[in-house]
C-alpha cells in the first residue's frame, strides 16, 4: 500500500487542469482587488494607514514583508502597479513558478501593511498561494505551456519524481485546507442554537455590514422557508462535503451546491472576493477529464479556437 | 487552444492506466529523467514518505486549529497549535460564513476645535463614520476595503471592553485629555491585576481609535483639533422567530462613550491621504 501511495505521489502530477483554473482565478483576484482599491490605495495600505500601526505591530510578521510599509508616494504606486502586473502574469501563467513566488511576496507585503482591512479571503488566499508555489500550476492552459509546445521541453532543474511529489502533496494540502474549513465550520454550526433552529442566515442579512441589498430583498429575507432552507442546506453541504467527493455523480452535486453557496453569500452578503477565492480552490476538485470535456465543448461552440478558456467561473 | 487541451484524452488520466494517453510533451519530460519514473531508489522512496508525513502532520495541526475545543484539541493545547499556525496559517472558522455577525455596530467621532490662533473653542457635532461606510457598501458587489475600517474599530473596541472589569470601564469612559494614552494603560493595570492581556489589547485599540478619530476630525473640521471623543453603538438583530414584526432598523443603538483623548497629530503625508478619503 505504501508502494502504491509512493507511486501515486511521485510518478505523475495530478489535477493539473484544475490547478490551472485555480491559478487563473487567484491571479485575477489579486489583480482585480488592487484595481478595485486603486483610488484608496494610500489610505488603505500606504501613508494613510499609519493609524493602524498599534494593531499592525502587535502581530509578528517577518520584517522582510514590510516593503509596502516602507515606501511612499511614487515608489509605493510603482510597487502597487507591479503587484497588479504579477497578478496578471499569474493568471496567464508566464514563468509560473517564479511568478507565483513573487506574487505571494508582494501580496503578503501589502497585507502586512494593514491587516486591519483584511478578510477571511486573505487568509485562504495566502495559504493556497503558498501551496501553489510548490505545484506545477503552469503545466496547462498557460503561456508556459504554449512556449513548451513551440520550443520543446527544457531539462528541469528538479528531478521529475521530486517535482511530482511536491506538486501532489501541495495539491492535497490545498484540498485539505478547503475541506477542513467546510467541515470545521459545520462542526461549529452544529453547536449553535441559531443554526439548529434554522434562522442563522437571517441575522447577517439584517445588518448593514453583510447585507448590501437589504432594502431591495427584505421580503425574501423575511421568508422563513428561504432562510431555513439556506441555513440547513449550508450545514448539510459543508458537513458532508468530503463524503460527497468520493463518487463522481455526488461530487458533481457537491461542487454545484458549494459553488452556488459561495456565489450566494458572495453576492447577497457582499463578500464576493472571499467567495471567488473559495471557488478557485474548489475548481481543483473537478477532474482533469472533466476539464478537457468542458474545454472541448467551449472550443466546439466558439467560432474559432481561442488561445485560452475564459478565466471567469 | 493549446495542443495540450486539443488532445482527446480518454479515461481518468490518473493512475498507471492513464499514462498510455499522455501527450508528447509529458513523454518528453519522462525521457529526460528516465529511470526515476518506474523503480525508485530506496532513498528516493524514503524521501517521498518523509515529505508525505510532514504534509500529514501539518494538515492535522491545521485541522485541530479550526476544530471546536474537544478532548483531542485540549490534549495538544492551544499554545502548541498557535506556535505553528500563527501568524501565517491562522484562520477562523467564522471566515466561511459571517454567522457571528448579528449586530449593527456604529462608530462616531467628535472633536473640540480651536478656531485659528487664540480663537474660539467649540465642540463639533457627532460625525457618524459608519454611516458613510454603509452608504459606500450598499449595492456594491465588490466594494473597496477601506469601508470596513470604522466598523472594525467599533467591533474591536466593543470586544476589548468586554475583557475589562467594571472599574476599568469607568476609567475608560473618563477623560484623559492631558495625559498621553499610555498613562491610561497604567491606570487600567492598577485597577485589576487579573486582566493584564485584556488591558494590553484594550490600550492597543484605544490608541488606534484615537489616531483615527484625530485624523478624521482634522480632515472634516477647520481649525486645530484639541481633543477628540468617540463612541461606539451596538444594536442586535431581533430573534429570527420575530421577523418581520421586529426589524433591526427600527431599533436604537445602545451607546458607550469613551473619555476625551488628546488629539493625535499625524505626519503630513498620512493626513493628506486621509483627507483625500474622508475630507468634507
Amino acid at each position: 500500500m505504501i508502494e502504491r501511495a509512493v507511486g501515486w505521489l511521485s510518478q505523475e502530477k495530478h489535477s493539473t487542469y484544475g490547478l490551472a483554473v485555480t491559478r487563473m482565478i487567484l491571479g485575477l483576484v489579486v489583480a482585480s482587488q488592487l484595481v478595485v482599491n486603486w483610488d484608496d490605495r494610500h489610505y488603505t495600505w500606504g501613508d494613510g494607514a499609519e493609524w493602524t500601526a498599534p494593531v499592525r505591530d502587535a502581530t509578528s510578521w517577518p520584517s522582510f514583508l514590510g516593503l509596502f510599509g516602507r515606501l511612499d508616494g511614487r515608489a509605493f504606486d510603482a510597487l502597487y502597479l507591479l503587484t497588479i502586473v504579477f497578478g496578471v502574469l499569474l493568471m496567464v501563467g508566464y514563468r509560473t513558478r517564479a511568478t507565483a513566488i513573487v506574487t505571494l511576496f508582494l501580496w503578503m507585503s501589502l497585507y502586512v501593511a494593514n491587516p486591519f482591512v483584511g478578510s477571511g479571503g486573505d487568509a485562504v488566499l495566502r495559504m493556497v498561494l503558498l501551496y501553489l508555489c510548490f505545484t506545477d500550476a503552469g503545466l496547462r492552459w498557460s503561456v508556459d505551456a504554449r512556449q513548451r509546445a513551440e520550443r520543446g521541453e527544457i531539462r528541469p532543474y528538479v528531478p521529475t519524481w521530486a517535482s511530482a511529489t511536491l506538486h501532489n502533496l501541495a495539491t492535497i494540502l490545498i484540498i485539505h485546507q478547503v475541506v477542513m474549513v467546510y467541515v470545521g465550520s459545520a462542526f461549529w454550526k452544529l453547536q449553535s442554537e441559531r443554526w439548529m433552529d434554522g434562522t442563522a442566515v437571517y441575522y447577517p442579512l439584517q445588518t448593514d455590514a453583510y447585507s448590501p441589498w437589504h432594502d431591495w430583498l427584505q421580503p425574501l429575507y423575511a421568508n422563513g422557508l428561504v432562510i431555513g432552507g439556506a441555513t440547513y442546506l449550508a450545514i448539510v453541504v459543508q458537513l458532508f462535503f468530503p463524503v460527497l467527493l468520493i463518487h463522481r455523480p455526488t461530487r458533481l452535486i457537491a461542487l454545484v451546491l458549494i459553488t452556488g453557496m459561495h456565489l450566494g453569500i458572495g453576492l447577497f452578503m457582499g463578500i464576493l472576493y472571499f467567495s471567488l477565492v473559495m471557488i478557485a480552490v474548489d475548481m481543483i476538485l473537478v477532474s482533469d477529464s472533466s476539464w478537457l470535456r468542458i474545454a472541448a465543448a467551449v472550443r466546439a461552440r466558439g467560432r474559432r479556437p481561442v488561445p485560452q478558456p475564459p478565466s471567469r467561473v | 487552444m493549446t495542443s495540450a487541451a486539443g488532445d482527446p484524452l480518454q479515461g481518468t488520466g490518473s493512475g498507471a492506466s492513464g499514462r498510455t494517453d499522455r501527450r508528447g510533451q509529458d513523454e518528453l519530460e519522462m525521457q529526460t529523467t528516465g529511470a526515476a519514473s518506474s523503480g525508485h531508489r530506496p532513498w528516493q522512496r524514503a524521501l517521498v514518505v518523509v515529505l508525505a508525513l510532514v504534509a500529514v502532520v501539518h494538515a492535522a495541526v491545521l485541522a485541530l486549529w479550526v476544530s471546536p475545543s474537544g478532548p483531542v484539541r485540549d490534549a495538544v493545547g492551544d499554545r502548541a497549535l498557535a506556535a505553528w499556525v500563527n501568524p501565517y496559517f491562522a484562520q477562523q472558522w467564522s471566515a466561511l460564513v459571517p454567522n457571528a455577525q448579528f449586530a449593527d455596530e456604529s462608530f462616531m467621532v467628535r472633536a473640540q476645535v480651536r478656531d485659528g490662533a487664540g480663537g474660539a473653542i467649540t465642540m463639533s457635532d457627532w460625525m457618524d463614520v459608519t454611516a458613510v461606510e454603509t452608504d459606500a457598501l450598499r449595492h456594491d458587489i465588490d466594494p473597496a476595503r477601506v469601508h470596513v475600517a470604522a466598523r472594525r474599530i467599533a467591533t474591536n473596541l466593543n470586544g476589548a471592553m468586554f475583557g475589562l472589569n467594571p472599574r476599568q470601564r469607568e476609567l475608560v469612559a473618563a477623560s484623559y485629555t492631558k495625559e498621553p494614552i499610555e498613562r491610561l494603560g497604567d491606570r487600567l493595570y492598577s485597577a485589576g491585576t487579573d486582566r493584564q492581556a485584556a488591558v494590553r489589547s484594550y490600550v492597543t485599540y484605544d490608541t488606534m481609535a484615537t489616531r483615527f478619530a484625530s485624523m478624521y476630525a482634522r480632515a472634516r473640521l477647520d481649525g486645530t483639533i484639541l481633543k477628540v471623543q468617540y463612541r461606539v453603538g451596538r444594536r442586535t438583530v431581533p430573534a429570527g422567530a420575530d421577523r418581520p414584526a421586529d426589524a433591526l432598523h427600527d431599533r436604537d443603538f445602545r451607546w458607550f462613550a469613551f473619555g476625551f483623548r488628546r488629539g493625535f497629530t499625524a505626519s503630513y503625508e498620512a493626513q493628506t491621504a486621509f483627507e483625500r478619503h474622508a475630507g468634507a
